[in-house]
């Protein structure tokens, strides 16, 4: 018991627990049902709480999937600048970024796919979510990979497609989310080593 | 530990967008309130208050006199 509700019995303390509970049943109810098949309502009786509760940290269903946007962004960059060195060399950079990314989407499996689902939808307000830091880290870690000549000078577009859309298929193959050959394809990390290795052939700069 | 006493919850009949314009210019205008939204898609038509001034009978009596329904949503 709170000592402050003794003093003020109609005190309310922001509740951590609570509103971690509630993030997760609205990020699992928005994967599964879609936006459509969020109401506060039915998400209060996942949660365990009451509606006013859910009312308390959320004014409605498009804040709360902006604020669920930005969680699951700042949880990204976080995960991604994690023991990454943007001075070091493309192969070994590019290396830590996947297996970063890797480890962000095991981990959070449900905000991996809520970011796929609302990345392009009208109800996202980009600007409200800082990347810069992660912006920052990433553009200097391209201009030194040309700079030392293991990388073309080209379009941010086309390098991304090249450095990471290989990896984000292969991705896709190791949630099952896309089916090839084999039923169960698993992601290992000689399999990325070797993707690895053809990407980076890839955008090193022909030799004149 | 953040204290947050100061948003209140209430349950209303205002129920579509032109209801919310009746009340927009009032709550916006009040100096006691500091942020104010209705959620129209909810079967409630939840009025959430952010004041440090107003209590939940405060918000009650200003609603209801623009004709609509309040009552405040508890925990």
């Amino acid at each position: 018991m709170n000592i402050h509700l003794y003093l003020y019995p109609k005190m309310r303390i922001r509740d951590e627990n609570k509103e971690a509970t509630i993030r997760e049943k609205a990020l699992e109810m928005i994967v599964k049902e879609g936006f459509d098949g969020l109401s506060m309502h039915k998400l209060a009786k996942a949660a365990g709480v009451s509606p006013a509760t859910i009312y308390i940290y959320f004014k409605n269903r498009e804040d709360m999937v902006q604020q669920l946007f930005k969680a699951a962004q700042e949880a990204f960059a976080r995960t991604a600048l994690r023991n990454f060195d943007p001075n070091a060399s493309l192969e070994d950079g590019l290396w830590v970024q996947w297996k970063n990314r890797l480890r962000y989407i095991e981990e959070n499996p449900f905000y991996f796919k809520f970011y796929e689902q609302f990345t392009n939808s009208h109800l996202i307000n980009h600007k409200s979510v800082d990347m810069s830091e992660f912006k920052e880290n990433m553009m200097l870690f391209v201009k030194n990979a040309i700079k030392r000549g293991e990388l073309t000078r080209m379009e941010p577009e086309i390098f991304w497609s090249v450095a990471y859309g290989s990896f984000y298929s292969l991705v896709k193959f190791h949630l099952q989310e896309k089916k090839m050959m084999s039923e169960t394809f698993k992601l290992t990390d000689a399999k990325l080593k070797q993707t690895l290795s053809m990407v980076v052939k890839a955008l090193k700069p022909e030799t004149k | 530990m953040e204290n947050l006493t100061h948003i209140l919850i209430f349950k209303t009949n205002i129920k579509s967008e032109e209801d919310k314009t009746h009340i927009a210019e009032f709550l916006s205008n009040n100096g006691d309130i500091e942020e104010w939204s209705v959620d129209c898609d909810d079967i409630d038509c939840v009025l959430r208050i952010v004041s440090h001034k107003l209590d939940a009978e405060g918000i009650i009596k200003l609603i209801n006199q623009k004709g609509f329904r309040c009552e405040e949503l508890t925990e």
